[in-house]
């Protein structure tokens, strides 16, 4: 009877250290923590209440194909990293199958088997950890039959983990699963916070510019109205109607101007916030070049700058409209801003294969290589003057580069202040013709 | 003796396989056949399981006069015990043949014989009496 | 004679040997062995065991005198099995009992080789006093694990 009673109490005991045990396991794994220290945390908990020497953690990988090692305790630290493919050895299989495996007596048991079979050479696959592990159990981590994990222990002594040890193993499976999962989730959420903060930290950038451009840079514009329209009052009232004449034309190179100042910004906004849709169509460019230069026939003529178009008649291009007009009409607008008096612009295309190169050569003011290298860059850019002191708002070069980009073309400028500038562009020609 | 009876559950290190065990049948005809088997499985508190891999005299001899007799050897205290068995069936599926085809699939796949060792059935035994000798 | 001449040798290696025994009743019975002795002139063998593993087994023989022995190579699982009709058993001579700590040594020392412990099994076998029980094989059977055995051998291989 006392026997009895003694198995009894023995198991209570047994009992209660195990509630011990998960209630200690279960406050480990619901603190918040990043997945390496969580699987450290795992292992530490494992070895201590079972007295395990070596174990590992393995994550599968996103095709489920491949178990890698993530953690490990026992071992050496060159372990980290290792793999195994699911279906391979003990641990692999287990992966697969989801379901647990409890070995002992391996090394008989692989002696036997290699005996028996006889079939060509022993060609055994390297096992992940201990070479020559006698007890090692397997335990698939699931959460919703998903396999978060594996928890591989092992040991060179026999019958080291019992069926009580694989019970409660399994009992602490999906806790351990579940845990493994919320530590993964908060590091990818520490992930996509970074990526917010970044894109936010830009977008901010973006918002301040804009503000920028509109305090400093469309003031200019709007002062020099007042200006005219104080002049308009003076010639009227003094009766000279050549002036007025006169102003009405300098008002209309204003307004131009800054109706351009203002497409571009809106241009700007718009692809900020991915607004830009393009429709890419066939577009005979020597026509399209030429509009585009009588925008700004009376600046060319002010200034006497030559500008000459060598396109031939048929070439055609597959491009959007309206994003490459506004590429050339801000290199052709600074082109002529910065090339002084009587200078020249040569605006030329040729083939090749299946691209077509547009060539922008000036002889401008051209620029230097620190210049050169922030060119199309929005924090780089600060307004200049033109040589007869046009204004800009800095964003025209910005929106080259980007509206080619989307025109699956490519930019690239050569300068210096003696020659002056040569822009290049890159556009895919429509192969079709 | 005045031994109480053992409990499969306290021989389970002798259930592992780490030492083989030995089985001895007898035919109807009453000539003892006794062969040597990796492992006897834990199946439940009175039931064990034995692999069948290959027909053999043992099986033979089982499906006539369903007594088997083993020596299991616990591969930590070195004690032996003799279980007295008596054939149940043979299980081609359910928990006890995916595990015990599981665990020879694990050994097996580490070799790349996984076609070679298929596990063909569990016998299940059920435990007539566990003797420490 | 049914036993391969190049058993002899064979036999003479630290094998793991046992006996099985039926009831009348067809309840078998496996003895463990601590050593045999063959001889190849009559076929008869000379089976050692200690007499608290045999007692069952030898009042199986008095009822039914059918006796068979496994021997099994513990590195290559080489193993047969001889049946024969009992003989008769005794108790074993000082020699015999010398022989059976020699045995013992030897077979332990090979387990030792996989990992096992050689004090383990030396205590878990080497129980005096020892019997002896003869029997004479009249079948030899391939016991080696794989497809197809348990076949008997051809007599002209021997």
């Amino acid at each position: 009877m006392s026997v009895e009673v003694e198995n009894l109490v023995s198991q209570l005991e047994e009992a209660n250290r195990k509630m011990e045990t998960i209630r200690k396991v279960s406050f480990e794994l619901n603190r918040l923590m990043t997945l390496p220290e969580k699987l450290h945390s795992i292992l530490a908990i494992l070895s201590e209440q079972f007295g395990v020497a070596n174990s590992l953690i393995l994550i599968p990988d996103q095709n489920n194909s491949v178990l890698t090692v993530f953690a490990s305790h026992g071992y050496d630290t060159s372990i980290i990293g290792r793999q195994v493919p699911l279906g391979q050895g003990i641990v692999g299989l287990s992966a697969q199958r989801k379901k647990h495996i409890n070995l002992t007596g391996i090394r008989r048991k692989q002696h036997y088997l290699a005996t028996v079979s006889k079939e060509g050479d022993l060609d055994i696959v390297s096992p992940i950890g201990l070479p020559d592990a006698e007890s090692q159990v397997a335990i698939p981590l699931l959460s919703n039959d998903e396999l978060v994990a594996v928890l591989m222990a092992e040991s060179r002594n026999f019958c080291v983990f019992d069926k009580a040890d694989e019970s409660f193993l399994i009992t602490l499976a999906q806790p351990l699963a579940v845990s493994i999962q919320n530590s993964m989730l908060y590091d990818s959420m520490e992930e996509k916070i970074r990526e917010r903060t970044a894109e936010l930290q830009r977008l901010n950038r973006t918002k301040d510019k804009f503000f920028s451009i509109i305090s400093h840079d469309l003031r200019g514009p709007v002062t020099s109205f007042q200006s005219l329209t104080r002049l308009f009052s003076h010639y009227n009232k003094q009766g000279e109607s050549e002036k007025i004449e006169s102003l009405c034309t300098m008002v209309d190179q204003s307004v131009d101007n800054l109706n351009h100042l203002l497409e571009n910004l809106l241009d700007w906004s718009l692809s900020q916030t991915n607004g830009i849709q393009c429709f890419f169509e066939r577009i005979s460019l020597k026509d399209f070049i030429q509009r585009i230069v009588e925008i700004y026939q009376v600046n060319i003529s002010s200034k006497e700058i030559d500008v000459r178009l060598v396109v031939g008649e048929d070439l055609q291009i597959i491009a959007d409209h309206h994003t490459l007009a506004t590429v050339f009409r801000n290199l052709i607008s600074n082109s002529i801003k910065f090339t002084p008096r009587r200078g020249s612009l040569v605006i030329s295309a040729a083939t090749n294969d299946d691209i077509v190169l547009v060539q922008l050569k000036d002889t401008g003011v051209g620029m230097d290589c620190a210049r050169l290298s922030t060119l199309f860059q929005l924090q780089g850019q600060r307004t200049t003057s033109g040589t007869e002191k046009e204004k800009g708002t800095g964003l025209g070069l910005v929106l080259v580069k980007e509206f080619m980009e989307l025109n699956r073309g490519k930019i690239s400028v050569e300068s210096d202040p003696v020659t002056g500038t040569t822009v290049t562009l890159q556009l895919p020609r429509d192969v079709n013709r | 003796m005045n031994d109480p009876q053992v409990k499969l559950e306290e021989i389970m290190p002798a259930l592992q396989g780490v030492i083989p065990a030995i089985v001895a049948t007898s035919s109807l005809a009453r000539i003892p056949n006794a062969t040597y088997i990796s492992q006897v499985y834990y199946v439940d508190g009175n039931h064990v399981a034995l692999s069948y891999q290959f027909f053999n005299k043992t099986i033979r001899n089982v499906r006539e006069n369903p007594i088997l007799v083993t020596i299991v050897t616990c591969p930590v205290e070195y004690v032996l015990h003799k279980l007295t068995l008596r054939y149940v069936e043979s299980q081609t599926s359910g928990e006890v043949f995916d595990n015990m085809s599981m665990q020879l699939d694990a050994l097996a796949i580490v070799q790349h014989k996984e076609g070679i060792f298929k596990l063909k059935a569990a016998d299940i035994y059920e435990v007539i009496s566990i003797e420490k000798i | 004679m049914v036993v391969p001449s190049r058993h002899v040798d064979f036999l003479k290696q630290p094998l793991s040997f046992w006996l099985a025994t039926a009831s009348k009743d067809r309840i078998p019975e496996p003895i463990k062995c601590t050593g045999i002795a063959f001889d190849p002139l009559t076929d008869i063998f000379t089976c050692f065991a200690p007499l608290k593993f045999a007692t069952k087994g030898i009042k199986h023989l008095q009822e039914n005198p059918v006796i068979s022995l496994v021997s099994v190579e513990l590195h290559t699982y080489e193993g047969y099995q001889y049946k024969g009709p009992y003989l008769s058993h005794r108790d074993c001579t000082a020699h015999e009992v010398e022989f059976q700590v020699q045995y013992l040594k030897e077979f332990t020392d090979t387990l030792a080789l996989f990992g096992y412990s050689a004090s383990g099994f030396h205590n878990a076998y080497f129980h005096p006093p020892f019997v002896a029980i003869l029997f004479q094989a009249n079948q030899v059977f391939d016991q080696s694990p794989k497809n197809g055995t348990g076949g008997e051998l051809d007599k002209r291989q021997l």
